[in-house]
Order: structure tokens, then sequence, then C-alpha cells
């Protein structure tokens, strides 16, 4: 038990260093920053950097990208991937389980292969640099793991629920809008935050496909800052904190689903 | 329309569900797949001229000193960041699983290196470890664990550690709840009679847990492993591949033969060498694992 307990300490100690040292920063005016031995509480505290990064700089403009691709993410995945996960939880025909294999398989294709032969179609297409295109990257990369998950959850549903909805006359899209969704309901928005949450970190696709802040992210706008001539690191900590928003907001309010929704999946990381 | 629909046997209904993903889903693996065959015979000029030139690409990428000084930093990071991740991640979820109070919470905050952007993670530890300003030279000084600062990220040997070690953390916390779940499902009757039979942790540890955790201990270990392998945010904020080429990665070989040097047919060729150690990866992963539809 103590044992435990120092374990647990050790690594909340561990998470809690960064991120109360990027959130210190981040309330400090520049001269504050380049002292050393670190000046931890006799400072004047300022919001300066997070009115400069949302006002002063693209960063703004970058997260609005972000929030318009992820959440577009979602609908995509949830208007292609329910459907198919009631069909392959519910029915039976042939190739399914081929077709549950493909799907799980297609998680495994590491992301960094697919670069070169996305980019090389989507400069074809002229989308380089549109939110568009990370849409529908991100769409196809996020869709088998939506589908893996909320097929764990729509098999475990009692089947009586929809034969009862059959016999009073329900069609069969309707036994699936009316009862299923919304019984699977828990299931399907583990399934939609952390396809948001996927979406919102992912940085690869981000940074290759876009040049410009039309359709830059808040990753690529970070990467950008850290690799500026004169760092600025109170305003990058600051963009630092915004881009952790979600995550906090999803960890803290709907943490049942996320780990609901993680080991069922079980297939990212 | 809805007529028709109702119509139709179940079956053909279930497909006619499933078609739209399925279709997608083929184009986005055939359209690459031949796409990165294609190119990787390709030898381009620039950006936009090319001609075909056989296997000349692979010849030149395995003729090439520092593909193969890349692979192997690669595959040192990844089992570097595997032991740290498996060990810790595996106490994280034995920690959790005895302490029954403030569970949300601390789930909560063990959750969090998973959750928030990769990018921002090694951000903020590249500032922390900040050999100048950081708080962690600030925090081990006022202790005189050290008395020079340590130059974590630009100090030669010791930057491939610290990068190992930013990747474990992110990792360790999907490791921990995988590992919780599985703990979960073991009955508590069990520990009991061993108890009884006088069995101490040790003997509980590897004869009871172990074996129940089978299955989430497999998914853990290759499911991580290849997504260390594949992993690019952590090393282009922490270190960008330097000092020198001390951090550089196989995949960090992939984007700048891209994007750097407009190779994108040199790209290709390695970009399949990795697809084939990672097909070769989920073979052991359904071996191992025989999911049940």
């Amino acid at each position: 038990m103590i044992i435990a307990w120092i374990v647990m300490f050790i690594y909340i100690f561990s998470i809690f260093i960064p991120f109360f040292f990027a959130f210190l920063t981040s309330l400090k005016p520049i001269n504050e920053i380049i002292k050393y031995p670190v000046n931890y509480f006799s400072f004047k505290t300022s919001f300066d950097s997070y009115y400069q990064v949302i006002f002063g700089s693209a960063y703004g403009k970058y997260t609005l990208n972000t929030l318009i691709v992820s959440l577009s993410v979602v609908i995509l995945c949830a208007f292609f991937g329910i459907p198919s996960a009631y069909a392959l939880a519910r029915y039976k025909f042939s190739f399914k389980k081929s077709i549950l294999f493909f799907i799980i398989s297609i998680r495994l294709i590491p992301p960094i292969s697919l670069i070169v032969p996305f980019f090389i179609l989507i400069r074809f297409l002229r989308l380089v640099d549109s939110l568009f295109s990370l849409i529908m990257v991100n769409f196809m990369l996020n869709l088998p793991f939506f589908i893996w998950i909320s097929w764990g959850f729509i098999k475990e549903i009692p089947r009586e629920f929809e034969e009862a909805g059959l016999i009073d006359g329900c069609s069969r899209l309707e036994s699936l809008w009316k009862i299923v969704i919304p019984i699977a309901a828990p299931g399907l928005s583990a399934a939609s935050i952390v396809t948001f949450l996927f979406t919102w970190n992912e940085y690869l696709f981000a940074l290759t496909f876009s040049q410009t802040k039309a359709a830059k992210t808040v990753s690529v706008g970070m990467s950008d800052f850290v690799g500026d001539v004169f760092v600025r690191w109170n305003q990058i900590s600051a963009a630092s904190m915004i881009s952790i928003i979600p995550a906090l907001i999803f960890v803290f309010l709907f943490q049942k689903y996320i780990v609901q929704g993680l080991t069922a999946g079980g297939v990212k990381g | 329309m809805f007529k028709e629909i109702k119509k139709l046997s179940d079956s053909k209904f279930a497909i006619m569900l499933i078609l739209p993903t399925l279709i997608l889903l083929l184009i986005i693996i055939f359209y690459p797949f031949i796409n990165l065959i294609t190119t990787s015979l390709l030898s381009y000029d620039n950006i936009l001229v090319h001609s075909f030139s056989g296997l000349k690409n692979y010849n030149l990428v395995f003729s090439d000193q520092l593909f193969w000084q890349d692979l192997r930093r690669s595959l040192i990071y990844v089992f570097g960041s595997v032991m740290i991740f498996f060990i810790s991640g595996f106490a994280v979820a034995l920690s959790l699983h005895k302490i029954n109070r403030f569970n949300a919470i601390l789930t909560g905050i063990s959750l969090l290196p998973w959750a928030i952007p990769p990018v921002t993670a090694a951000t903020m530890w590249r500032w922390s470890l900040n050999s100048q300003y950081g708080i962690v030279n600030d925090i081990l000084q006022r202790l005189c664990i050290i008395s020079e600062p340590i130059r974590w990220i630009t100090g030669g040997n010791i930057t491939m550690i610290t990068l190992i070690f930013v990747d474990a953390w992110i990792r360790i916390p999907f490791t921990a709840l995988i590992l919780l779940a599985g703990l979960k499902t073991i009955p508590q009757d069990i520990y009991e009679s061993a108890s009884i039979d006088g069995a101490g942790p040790i003997q509980k540890f590897t004869y009871i847990t172990l074996p129940n955790l089978k299955y989430p201990i497999s998914i853990v270990l290759i499911l991580q492993t290849m997504f260390a392998f594949r992993t690019y945010d952590i090393l282009a904020i922490l270190t960008g591949g330097g000092p020198g080429r001390e951090t550089e990665l196989l995949v960090k070989y992939v984007l700048d033969s891209a994007f750097k040097d407009y190779q994108f047919g040199i790209a290709s060729a390695v970009s399949i060498v990795m697809i084939v150690i990672c097909i070769f990866s989920s073979l052991i992963y359904w071996k191992s694992l025989k999911i049940e539809v």
C-alpha cells in the first residue's frame, strides 16, 4: 500500500513538473523567464502572453482550424462508422471476418509511410494547404478505430430491444436510429471523444500538408514557435496551455468514457 | 427508396450499410500501396521531374550508411522506451489497482500525458529541461543532487536518453490503463486462496497476476512498440535529430528525403521497408491475440 502511494506520487510528480512549469512561465513577463535560479512566486503575474498568442499571432486562427478539422472528422466518422459498426455487430454476411480483420489491420500501418502517396495525391488535386485535405486524411486514419470501438459496444446490446422495435413496426434503419444509437450512446461518445483527441493532437499530416495559416493546426503552430529565432518561452507556454484545453475537459469530465473507449478498443496509443 | 430498403434481405441490408466505408477503406489501402511501390521505382531530379530507375532507390538506401545508423537508433529508441514505459506503466497500474481513494482524480491526472498533443508534451519538456533556465536542473540543484546544470537536450549521449524518457512518459498512461483493465478481471478469491496456501506477494505476482494478464500485456507491448517506431512529433520538437545526428531516427530519414531533398523515390523505398517491419509485427499481434469475431 505504501509502495503504491510512493509510485503514484513519483508518477504524478513527473506529470506535475512540466505542466506546472509551463503554466508558471505563461504568466511571466519575458525578463522573469531568463532568471536563474527559477523565480517561483515573487513575480508580477500577467496574462500578456495569452493576449499576444491569441490576438497578436496566428495562433487563434490555428486553434479555430484545429477545432473545425476535429469536429468535422468526428461527424464524418460517426456518419460512416456507426452504420458499419452496426452491420458488423448485428448481421451475418459473407467476408464479415475478413472485413473486421481488414479494419483492424489498417490501424497498424504506420502513417509516416502514407505521407508520400497522400502528399502526391493532394498536390495533384491542388488541395495542399487546405482544411479539406486535413479533414479527409484524419477521417480516413480514424475511421477504422471508430468502427472498432463502436462495434465492441453495439455487440453488447441485447438483441431483444431491437426485436421488440421491429415487432412494433420499426424498419431496420429506424431501429438503428431510435433504439441502437441511444442505447449505445456512451460507447459512441467514447469513440467520438477519442477520435476528437487524436485529430486535435495529430502533427505529421498537419505539418506536411499545410504551408500558411489557412490550414495550420495548433500542433504545427506550436512547432513554429519553438523553431523561431527568438524563442519566447512565455508565449510558447501560453500556447501550450491553450492546446491542452480539450484534453483537460475530456479527461476530467468524460474520463469514464475515455477509459472505456481505450480499453474496449485497445487499438491505438 | 425506403420501400426498396425494406425489401432487402438482412445480409444485403448489412452490406448496404457497410459498403461506403469499405470502398473508402479500400481506397486508402490500395492507392497508397500502389503509389508507394511505383514511386519507389522512380528517380527524382527535382520535385517535378522524375524518371524510371528500377530498384536503384533500394540500392541507394541499403548502401547508405546513414540509413543503417538511423535504423539502429530507431531500434534502440523503441527498445529503451518499451523497457521504461512497460515497467513504469505496470507499476502505475498495480498502484492504481491497490489505491481505493481518489480514483477518478488519480486516473484523470495519469491520463494527461496521453491526452495532450505530443507536440505540447515535447514542448513543455523541452522547456522544463532547458539547461540554462529549466525547472528540472533548478530542482536538482536546490536539492544539491547536482552541482552543475545538466545539458539534457544538447549534451551528446544524454540526449537520446532524454528523448527515450519523454517518449516513455507519453506511453505510460495507455499502458497502465490496459493493464489496469486486465487486473480488474482477475477474481480476488484466487489471491485469497493463494494467501491461505502461504504464497508471498512475489509468488502471487509471478503465478497469478502475470499469467492472467497475458492478453493485455501482449496488446500493450506489440501496439506500443509499433507506435514508438513511427513517432515523429516528440523527436521533431524535443531534439530535431540533434545534437549532430545523435537522435536522427528512421521516420526523420523518410521525411527529410521527401521534403528536404525532394527524393520521393527514396522516401517511398524507406516507407516500404518500414511497412514490412510493421506487417511483421502485426502478424505476431494476430497470432498472439486470436480475437474472437
